[in-house]
């Protein structure tokens, strides 16, 4: 790595809660090259964002940047003056940000709000070049550039639309970095690989670096160069990206590359409880310690300095005990359930066709579940499939055509059906706060089931207990209020409230789009367990393809409101017939085969 | 609608006003003076006295001199430079977008104050309140009998439109008041109809009355029995229409703004200002801004609180006149205890009537004497003053037995002075060893049916002659008999029988002298004090006197004519 | 275009709400009193009374009064004011005049004033400048508007400086124009009153928007400051401001009786309270048909302007 193609280099920076001075992260070193991507991986409340922010000088409300230079084109960003700093942001460093739906401004056109970067940093010549510009960066992110287009206001825009804009004016005034941070999420997975590639072209046409901030390991693995992977506000590893995924060194990284789902296997997804130390609260020294399997006194004791474990090259990596984790990818007992007759199906759908306001956005669909199934709801965001599974639930009431459970046809409001049918089939939302009330113990909205169907009190206690501990909260959790629980803690909670009424269907809507990685494989661990054990007919309704094969034994391909292919999780992912879903598998990011050599 | 009556009603204004329902504050005193019965009326009415057909010699008075001087005047110096003519005078009075124009009726004070700028009456009253011509267009009225009355105007008044003031406009004038479709004053076809009037000649008329009255003598002399030219309307909005025989002629207008009168040229006594604007206010409160702050030159009837900014003023002065509302605790000569006339005697020896002065008035009044008519002259002022005597009153208690008397006492809340009179008796009380329990109502409640029916309650009046006074409140006829006077046995109705049909002066004085000592000694009032009239003006208006008087600003310096600034 | 639609579909919701509102107003105002009484007092002749009723047509049924009222309305002749016979429009098209000038003089300082204010407040948050001037928004909105205008009157017409007129003056038929200084103190009342409840609106809005994604993206793009907050920033913040400030409008145009009574502007507020309690209906209800027509124009005026900074509402009318 020569000095000349250096475009970025962070040296030991360090940013910290301005109140208290507690570090958020600290000893942040890396370098990117000019025209490469350096994805820097993390979970939520890592610091990667933090870091991403930083390089432009900028730190949110209540962070200051209390150590370290970043050092772009030879100067200091950190070391500017405002005017300097203003001067440089968007020329010299520029910014994706994450939700383009809130960062464009609603009141200024597109062509505007690119058009004023330029402006801002005398761009060109004159206005015409200027303009001239916008046209020219709105065909590199492959929009079109006509005038009526820059004249559209961001809600005119569909989402991937919006995302291309905001590269548009990341790139105008053609810096030398880019900071993306997670620019892709809640983008559908066609949508997310178009801008993916466009980011991959313009970085390598235009030779910018760009540090890509991202949870989504897939995604790394098919845009970066090199991986820094972040805990608790330090960087424990930082390689090129396929010796991280062939040889992860960190055992954070072990676990992460161990719970990524992958679409061509069905392997089990490895979790890890437990949630990395905030700001204020990190030991002295390993911070992923407590977490860890192979944690010694050592590691509690020191922070262990970065060494590079790659004699040819460089991986460098924070662990007394690199490579030492055992190997985590274990194959899945998969149930053998693949029985679609009609007399073992615990729910049957038969020409489900249901509406909003009088538009149809599911149509005819006919499938069951049979007890001990799971059957995975895939599609794109607006495919219908959260319409369809609240239909079965009785929460959309607009349908028509048959549900029926165990051979009972069910009436189209829950309101309307029996409490035992009620009980017997439990949905979980993708935002379990919504499902829990904010203001009572989660013992009580758990026994809440029980309590509408007039169980006994002391009954109620007992079978909330042993939910709890079912789905691996101490039964002291009880007297938590929704607020004081993580994300997975959350929605282990929701799943206990489903599961406490012994219901036949279990219907998980994004259970886990909301989680981070390890949380979201030990959340899918948990419901594969529940499934069997309890012998549930579930229906997993997910966007997330690779999660398919780790949970359900089948599939069903939803677009348009219609399913157009159904079939076993394994071919169906693996051969598919349907061209919608043969464009669903390509477009989805997924971990190359590193060690066996493959491209990427 | 408590709040907003006290903005609008200052407390100088008659009770009746607030049980209609804030509605007039008082049509033209013939009202009041012809009978008493109706009490829409009545911002200030009027003192009989005087001769019966005294004749002065038309003509005027320099202001600041008046013919006579009555006791409590104070003259205003002329500077040595004279009196200097010209100028615009801008004069600041409570009024609305309710404002009207009418030559004989009002509703408001501001409707007063243009009244009087516009219009003169038949008679007026002098300083002793005495019939007099001097402000006035009769040149000499004739009592022929109590019944009959000859009204000669003087020669040559000219109406603001060139028209000479003769015996037509005259009996246009009394039947306008009678007109059942403008509702004026309709108490008073008890004594006039149609038929009344004769004509003699150009300027004198006969008026033959259905009954005998004096009180009709005395209606002609106040301030709203005025002369309008023959087919005179209240203003719709033309101030060409309003016709009068005043100083100052209206050039415009608006109701609830202000009015412009201009100097009449061919006025037939002496004026000085050349215009007028009669500024409406909203409330007393920006009236005083305005004073303070040089936007007006006059401002009329300044709430008490106020009084002490002004006087504390080098540039600004107070014009405090003695006036004759009065405020009275009412004990009913019918019913126990008050039916034992020594309970009545002690309650009023029990009143500290300096204290209630400075208590309730915060000085500006005077004490009274538990009789009213003030300023009548047949007031008896050589009836001694009476003064606090707690010992006499427990000894007449103990006489009546009432030494441990209880008694509730109730008091409006709508009406500025009694809550406080009220209490502050209650307090004196008790130095006599009485347990008196001041009650304070809502005024809607204490105004409604129990009002005359309390045995011991409050009440406020203002000025009459003593003879209307006595028809509205103490004959067993009248409209509001608060203290249910006179008792059994007494000759106090055929008193008022004889006094009113008696057209000599001495004589009926006497009379109403008697049925004073009567009420002195043994009546249901409590009269404790009388109120001030207060308006402030700036030091360079000259030519209002402060003598004891029935109008503000001494008697809006009769229609502005006295009036001159030093500038 | 889809706007000149919109703006002809909220007129005549507009004109719908006010005729209902006339109908309100036309009942309410028949049951204030019977105004001939009032008029008359208690000694009048029942003669009189019924001829005077015949007079005012009060005789009629109350749907001939409601029609004849309603087109007299429209028709440029609201009646006659029973309690000295000005027709209603001679008596108030002053008040008229000197009510809406008010209003917008006031609008004019208080509305920029407020905005300034609560955008700086906004920048400033939790700095000394927007503590200090936080408080004082707080302070004076919690004031009575009589205070502040007493205190301003004491100050500055009468006790300490003689500097401005105590009471505004303007002549009947002139405009108000001809007495700007005596619209000082009313105006400097009237800003104190509304600026605190629009600077506050504006400040809460303007910190909400100063934390969005967007302002931070302009900052990121390197936008120098001032385009970061008139370009980006106030425009968005602009939009929930603008319905409280169509309220204090409307406030502004009749609502403002205590200021009006207390430096003698010739308003409509105060000719309101005024006829209230003599029952003078005609001017009652012309002021509250003037008031309602206000109100309705200010919020037709606000909801045009939120559309108009809102791209999001403006495009969904094309």
């Amino acid at each position: 790595m020569s000095e000349q193609t250096v475009a970025l280099t962070i040296k030991d920076l360090r940013l910290d809660v301005a109140q208290t001075g507690h570090d958020i992260v600290d000893e942040i070193t890396l370098n990117i090259e000019r025209g490469k991507v350096l994805g820097l991986v993390g979970e939520s409340g890592s610091g990667k964002t933090t870091v991403g922010l930083a390089v432009l000088g900028h730190a949110r409300k209540g962070v200051a940047i209390s150590a370290g230079s970043i050092t772009i084109e030879g100067s200091n960003v950190l070391a500017l003056d405002r005017k300097r700093l203003r001067q440089a942001r968007g020329r010299l460093v520029s910014y994706v940000p994450q939700d383009p739906g809130t960062a464009l401004n609603p009141a200024l056109r597109i062509g505007g709000q690119v058009l004023e970067v330029l402006e801002t940093h005398g761009f060109g010549a004159d206005a015409a070049e200027r303009q001239a510009r916008v046209t020219e960066v709105f065909e590199e992110v492959k929009l079109p550039s006509a005038a009526s287009f820059l004249r559209r206001y961001p809600h005119q825009l569909s989402g991937g639309q919006q995302q291309r804009v905001g590269l548009a004016m990341a790139f105008a005034a053609r810096p030398a970095v880019i900071v993306l941070d997670e620019p892709t999420t809640g983008l559908d997975v066609t949508t997310q690989a178009h801008v993916l590639e466009t980011i991959r072209n313009l970085a390598q046409q235009h030779g910018v670096a760009a540090l890509y901030v991202t949870h989504d390991l897939a995604v790394v693995a098919t845009l970066a160069d090199e991986v820094a992977v972040m805990y608790a506000g330090r960087i424990v590893e930082l390689a090129a990206t396929a010796d991280v995924f062939a040889k992860p060194a960190h055992p954070y990284t072990r676990y992460l590359v161990a719970a990524a789902p992958e679409m061509g296997s069905d392997r089990q997804l490895v979790g890890l409880g437990g949630r990395a130390p905030s700001p204020g609260q990190r030991p002295k020294g390993c911070a992923f310690a407590v977490r860890c399997e192979l944690a010694t006194d050592e590691c509690r004791a020191e922070f262990p300095a970065v060494t590079n474990v790659n004699p040819n090259g460089s991986h460098e990596v924070r662990c007394f005990h690199a490579f030492g984790v055992p190997e985590r990818t274990v194959p899945r007992a998969t149930a053998s359930i693949t029985s679609s007759g009609t007399d073992d199906a615990a729910l049957a759908l038969r020409n489900v066709t249901a509406s909003y306001t009088g538009v149809a956005v599911v149509h005819d669909v006919s499938f069951d579940i049979a007890r001990g199934e799971c059957v995975a709801l895939v599609g794109e965001s607006g495919s219908g499939k959260s319409t369809l599974s609240r239909s079965i639930g009785g929460l959309h009431r607009e349908w028509q055509g048959e549900i029926s459970l165990d051979g009972e046809s069910l009436a189209r409001s829950s309101r309307d059906r029996p409490v035992q049918q009620r009980l017997a089939i439990q949905y979980v939302f993708q935002n379990p706060y919504s499902s829990l009330h904010p203001r009572r113990p989660i013992a009580e909205s758990i026994g809440r089931p029980l309590a509408i169907a007039g169980v006994d009190k002391r009954e109620i206690r007992r079978e909330v207990d042993r939910m709890l501990e079912r789905v691996s909260l101490s039964a002291s959790y009880g007297s938590h209020f929704p607020d004081q629980l993580s994300g997975g803690e959350r929605q282990r909670v929701a799943i206990a409230r489903a599961l406490v009424s012994k219901p036949k269907v279990l219907i998980c809507d994004e259970v886990t789009s909301a989680l981070d990685v390890l949380v979201q494989a030990a959340t899918i661990e948990l419901l594969v367990d529940l499934q069997n054990e309890l012998g549930l007919a579930m229906l997993f309704v997910t966007h997330n393809l690779p999660l398919v094969r780790s949970i359900a034994q089948r599939v069903a391909v939803m677009s348009d409101g219609a399913i157009v292919e159904l079939g076993t999780a394994e071919d169906t992912l693996s051969n598919p017939q349907q061209d919608y879903t043969q464009r669903l598998l390509i477009d989805t990011p997924r971990i190359p085969d590193f060690e066996s050599g493959q491209p990427a | 609608m408590t709040d907003q009556r006290k903005l609008w009603v200052p407390p100088t204004l008659g009770r009746r006003q607030l049980i209609v329902g804030a509605g007039a504050v008082g049509a033209a005193g013939l009202l009041a003076a012809c009978g008493g019965d109706d009490d829409t009326a009545s911002v200030n009415t009027t003192a009989p006295s005087g001769t019966t057909a005294a004749t002065e010699p038309p003509g005027t008075t320099a202001p600041g001199a008046p013919a006579t001087t009555a006791p409590g005047v104070t003259e205003t110096t002329v500077p040595a430079g004279g009196i200097k003519s010209g100028g615009t005078l801008r004069v600041g009075v409570v009024g609305s977008t309710n404002d009207l124009m009418d030559a004989q009726y009002i509703v408001a004070r501001a409707d007063q104050a243009r009244l009087i700028t516009g219009w003169e009456p038949i008679s007026n009253y002098d300083d002793n309140f005495n019939i007099a011509y001097n402000n006035s267009l009769a040149e000499e009225i004739e009592a022929v009998a109590p019944d009959q009355y000859v009204v000669r105007l003087k020669q040559g008044v000219e109406f603001h439109n060139g028209k000479t003031v003769g015996a037509d406009d005259l009996i246009y004038s009394f039947n306008r008041l009678i007109d059942p479709e403008l509702g004026i004053a309709p108490n008073l076809t008890q004594f006039i109809d149609a038929n009344s009037f004769t004509k003699l000649d150009d300027r004198t008329v006969q008026i033959d009355l259905l009954k005998p009255s004096v009180a009709f003598l005395y209606g002609m002399a106040d301030y709203g029995a005025t002369i309008v030219p023959v087919d005179y309307a209240r203003f719709a909005g033309d101030p060409a229409t309003q016709i009068g025989t005043g100083a100052f002629k209206l050039k415009s207008f608006t109701p609830g703004s202000e009015s412009v009168h201009t100097r009449f040229e061919n006025y037939w006594g002496e004026s000085y200002l050349d215009e007028v604007q009669i500024i409406d206010f909203a409330d007393q409160s920006a009236l005083v801004n305005a004073l303070s702050s040089g936007d007006i030159d006059v401002a009329i009837d300044v709430p008490y609180a106020q009084a002490g900014s002004i006087e504390s003023s080098g540039e600004l002065t107070l014009l405090e006149s003695q006036a004759g509302n009065w405020q009275t605790i009412t004990m009913r000569v019918d019913m126990a205890p008050f039916d034992d006339v020594r309970v009545r005697q002690a309650m009023r020896l029990i009143s500290n009537r300096e204290e209630m002065v400075q208590r309730v008035l915060s000085g500006h009044g005077r004490v009274g004497n538990d009789m009213y008519g003030v300023l009548d002259g047949s007031y008896p002022k050589d009836f001694p003053q009476r003064e606090q005597d707690i010992e006499a009153a427990k000894a007449l208690l103990k006489d009546a037995g009432q030494e441990n008397l209880e008694i509730e006492l109730f008091a409006p809340d709508d009406t500025a002075g009694l809550p406080e009179y009220a209490t502050a008796f209650a307090e004196q009380a008790k130095a006599a060893g009485i347990n008196v329990t001041a009650t304070v109502l809502d005024g809607g409640t204490y105004w409604g049916d129990q009002y005359t029916q309390r045995v011991f309650a409050t009440s406020y009046w203002s000025t009459r002659p003593y003879l209307n006074q006595v028809g509205a409140g103490s004959l067993p006829t009248a409209t509001y008999p608060e203290t249910h006077w006179p008792p059994a046995g007494s000759n106090f109705v055929e008193l008022y029988d004889q006094a009113i049909a008696e057209v000599d002066t001495d004589k009926r004085n006497e009379l109403i002298r008697e049925m004073q000592r009567q009420e002195y000694e043994e009546g249901g009032n409590i009269i404790s004090y009388f109120q001030n009239l207060i308006d402030g003006h700036a030091t360079y208006v000259k030519g209002a006197v402060a003598r004891p008087n029935l109008i503000n600003f001494d008697h809006f310096g009769r229609g502005w004519k006295n009036i001159w600034l030093d500038l | 275009m889809g706007i000149f639609k919109l703006i002809i579909r909220r007129l005549l919701l507009g004109v719908a709400t006010l005729f209902v509102v006339s109908i309100a107003v036309f009942l309410l105002t028949n049951v204030l009193g019977d105004p001939v009484k009032r008029m008359l007092g208690r000694g009048a002749l029942p003669d009189v009374v019924t001829a005077r009723r015949a007079e005012l047509n009060l005789d009629e049924p109350i749907v001939n009064r409601y029609f004849t009222w309603l087109k007299g309305l429209l028709t440029g002749e609201p009646g006659v004011s029973y309690t000295n016979g000005t027709p209603v429009w001679e008596l108030l098209s002053d008040r008229v005049k000197n009510s809406l000038f008010l209003m917008a003089l006031s609008s004019a300082i208080s509305i920029p004033l407020s905005l300034f204010i609560g955008g700086y407040t906004a920048l400033r948050r939790d700095g000394w400048a927007d503590r200090v001037m936080s408080n004082q928004l707080l302070v004076l909105a919690a004031m009575p508007e009589f205070v502040v205008g007493a205190f301003l009157t004491v100050i500055f017409a009468t006790n300490i400086w003689h500097i401005v007129p105590a009471v505004s003056r303007i002549r009947p038929g002139e405009s108000p124009w001809s007495d700007l200084d005596g619209m000082i103190l009313p105006v400097a009342t009237l800003v104190l009153a509304v600026t605190p409840h629009v600077g506050r609106t504006m400040r809460a809005a303007m910190i909400e928007v100063l934390e969005s994604d967007y302002v931070e993206m302009a900052r990121l793009k390197g936008l120098p400051e001032r385009s970061v907050l008139w370009r980006h920033a106030f425009p968005n913040a602009l939009g929930p401001t603008l319905q409280v400030i169509a309220l204090n409008i409307a406030y502004l145009a009749g609502g403002v009786v205590i200021v009006e009574s207390l430096f003698n502007f010739r308003g409509l507020g105060i000719a309101l309270r005024d006829a209230i309690p003599e029952a003078n209906a005609p001017v009652v209800q012309f002021i509250a048909m003037f008031i309602a027509t206000i109100y309705v124009i200010s919020n037709l005026m606000a909801d045009l302007f939120t559309i108009i900074v809102t791209p999001r509402l403006r495009t969904r009318l094309q």
